[in-house]
């Protein structure tokens, strides 16, 4: 339904319901001089308020602050009585019928008062419907915002691989050509998967949670032979869980930054120990990691990369998502908590 | 001429070590995986220049540098720390980036040679002090420099640091002024009181002060006292 017919069916209802309630409350029976008279009421009052539409569209009364509406409207309601009143007399008068003639100038002022009562209630309906628009447009205009920045925000968020860890991989294996070539070529065939899951992956809002763990190993053997005996690592993954969906490079952020800290900043090294179990409804993944967690020690790009993480999951699942990192029997210890809806 | 190669790791280590076994001159003497074993083996060894990774664990690059005497030459090896190397002033340091390009370091290998050629004798080390060509590694908060001993105009003790003036900038750096005053070129530098050391090449004009002191004026006007007890001394090595 457009918005100009719904205005004129409120328009006939409200002036029709008054009018009817005023011929059900008439004293006496029902003459033909009352309805004929209920007629120019009725006429008179939605010419004179489409009038006062008219007005108020074009004087832009509908952007007036609420402080400056309430007195507008209340002296358009008195001057809209007034012409009302005016009409109903001429029409009388044209009509060639005996206008009421009020005895004085109180019952004036009450007459032309309650007139104006009409045209306050008329405004207050039409303003609040339009206030009512206003609101739900603004608040639809507001999601919609936050959608497009949730999509945006979520490519940014996307990690892509640390060029740090990539060119100290080439250098390792630049060094292992000479030293032991098989491993060097091993090393270049997982750079090139790496590469290439990452590139993919980054695509993806979700993937499956294997394809994540394959890009972690990848990642960590690399790491391996860069770090040497100072880099172990170790998994226990429920098998139930591979064919889950899981938001591509979470769990890689999280292990790189385990790495980070809990190995190349050691000079004995540590170990690294990932796992991921069924908890009720909820997948459950920890890392655990060598080091100590210092939340204000913590480089800029690791303190982005976590806050990314966090941002990540709650834009994709709400409240229903967690991370958590802390120190833990003498290790950092990171929690994701994944709701398993599907 | 002796290098010392710093990293943590193994195969970076291994691999600079590779690259470089194309040079003749260049006699690997020690290869160092972390910060405290470097100092030692620079100590030990006073090597013409180091290969020097900035990331490693516990201690950096950078620290290493603040903990040493004098920064001998240095070239940095990094992965991809664009932040670090934003630190210095422009062209004031070589770095080489993993994995390394070998022109990459044939230009850096020729840089050094041809600063190694034109220090002049007289400003080498002598009697194991400090030349004027040598540098220091200074660092303020997120800056860091190294500059020649010939660049810097004043040394003023603050408790446990000493406050290095030169050109617009003073920072600290954790060291006593007495064994600064020990390592430093005495034909150079002197101590005018307990609070200041000057380069004497700095000073602009000497008057006469209270108590038989004197008062210096380096060349950018800043007014430097000498104790009394200085002043003697001040005037034979100048009248000398």
């Amino acid at each position: 339904m457009s918005k100009a017919v719904s205005y004129w069916i409120a328009q006939v209802l409200g002036w029709g319901t008054l009018i009817t309630l005023g011929l059900i409350f008439q004293k006496g029976e029902i003459r033909s001089e009352f309805v004929l008279e209920a007629a120019l009421f009725f006429l008179s009052g939605i010419v004179i308020t489409h009038f006062y539409r008219g007005i108020i569209i074009k004087w832009n009364w509908l952007t007036l602050k609420l402080i400056k509406l309430i007195p507008v409207v209340l002296i358009a309601s008195i001057l809209l009585s007034v012409l009302f009143f005016s009409t109903d007399f001429m029409m009388d008068y044209l009509l060639g019928r005996r206008p009421v003639i009020l005895k004085n100038f109180g019952d004036l002022i009450f007459q032309i008062l309650s007139y104006a009562a009409y045209f306050l209630f008329w405004s207050i309906i039409y303003f609040g419907y339009h206030l009512f628009e206003k609101s739900r447009e603004q608040e639809i205009r507001n999601i919609q915002l936050r959608a497009t920045k949730n999509v945006a925000e979520l490519q940014n968020l996307r990690t892509q691989l640390n060029p740090h860890f990539m060119f100290n991989a080439m250098n390792s294996i630049r060094a292992l050509v000479d030293e032991n070539p098989e491993k060097a070529k091993v090393g270049i065939t997982k750079l090139s998967n790496l590469l290439r899951s990452t590139l993919i992956a980054g695509k993806k809002d979700l993937l499956p949670f294997e394809d994540e763990l394959d890009i972690v190993k990848d990642y960590l053997d690399l790491e391996k032979i860069r770090f040497e005996e100072r880099l172990n690592f170790s998994f226990d993954i429920e098998p139930e869980l591979l064919k889950r969906n899981f938001p591509p490079l979470l769990l890689q952020t999280i292990v790189e930054n385990a790495v980070k800290h809990g190995i190349s900043s050691l000079s004995k090294g540590g170990r690294v120990f990932i796992s991921a179990n069924m908890v009720e409804n909820n997948m459950i993944i920890r890392v655990l990691n060598s080091g100590k967690y210092n939340p204000d020690k913590r480089s800029k790009s690791t303190a982005i990369g976590i806050e990314n993480s966090i941002k990540r999951l709650q834009i994709m699942f709400g409240d229903q998502a967690h991370l958590k990192i802390g120190n833990h029997a003498g290790e950092v210890r990171t929690t994701i908590t994944l709701p398993l809806n599907e | 001429m002796k290098i010392i190669i710093i990293d943590d790791e193994r195969l970076a280590r291994q691999e600079l070590a590779n690259l470089l076994s194309e040079y003749a001159e260049m006699e690997i003497v020690d290869q160092c995986s972390n910060a405290n074993d470097a100092i030692v083996s620079i100590e030990k060894w006073n090597p013409d220049l180091i290969f020097l990774d900035i990331n490693m664990p516990e201690k950096s690059g950078f620290d290493l540098l603040m903990e040493l005497e004098y920064a001998p030459k240095v070239i940095f090896v990094t992965a991809y720390d664009e932040f670090a190397l934003k630190a210095f002033e422009v062209n004031a340091l070589d770095y080489l980036l993993k994995p390394v390009d070998p022109n990459r370091l044939q230009e850096a290998v020729n840089r050094i040679n041809a600063e190694q050629d034109s220090i002049p004798d007289l400003l080498k080390d002598q009697n194991g002090r400090l030349g004027m060509n040598d540098q220091i590694f200074l660092k303020d908060g997120e800056k860091c420099w190294f500059v020649k001993l010939e660049d810097i105009r004043l040394f003023e003790s603050e408790g446990n640091y000493v406050r290095v003036f030169f050109k617009s900038f003073k920072p600290l750096i954790l060291k006593s002024l007495n064994t600064l005053n020990d390592r430093l070129d005495q034909k150079h530098f002197f101590r005018v009181s307990r609070k200041y050391i000057v380069n004497l090449s700095y000073i602009d004009k000497v008057e006469n002060w209270f108590n038989g002191g004197l008062q210096l004026t380096l060349k950018n006007g800043e007014k430097i006292e000498v104790s009394r007890r200085q002043a003697t001394k001040f005037k034979d090595l100048m009248s000398l």
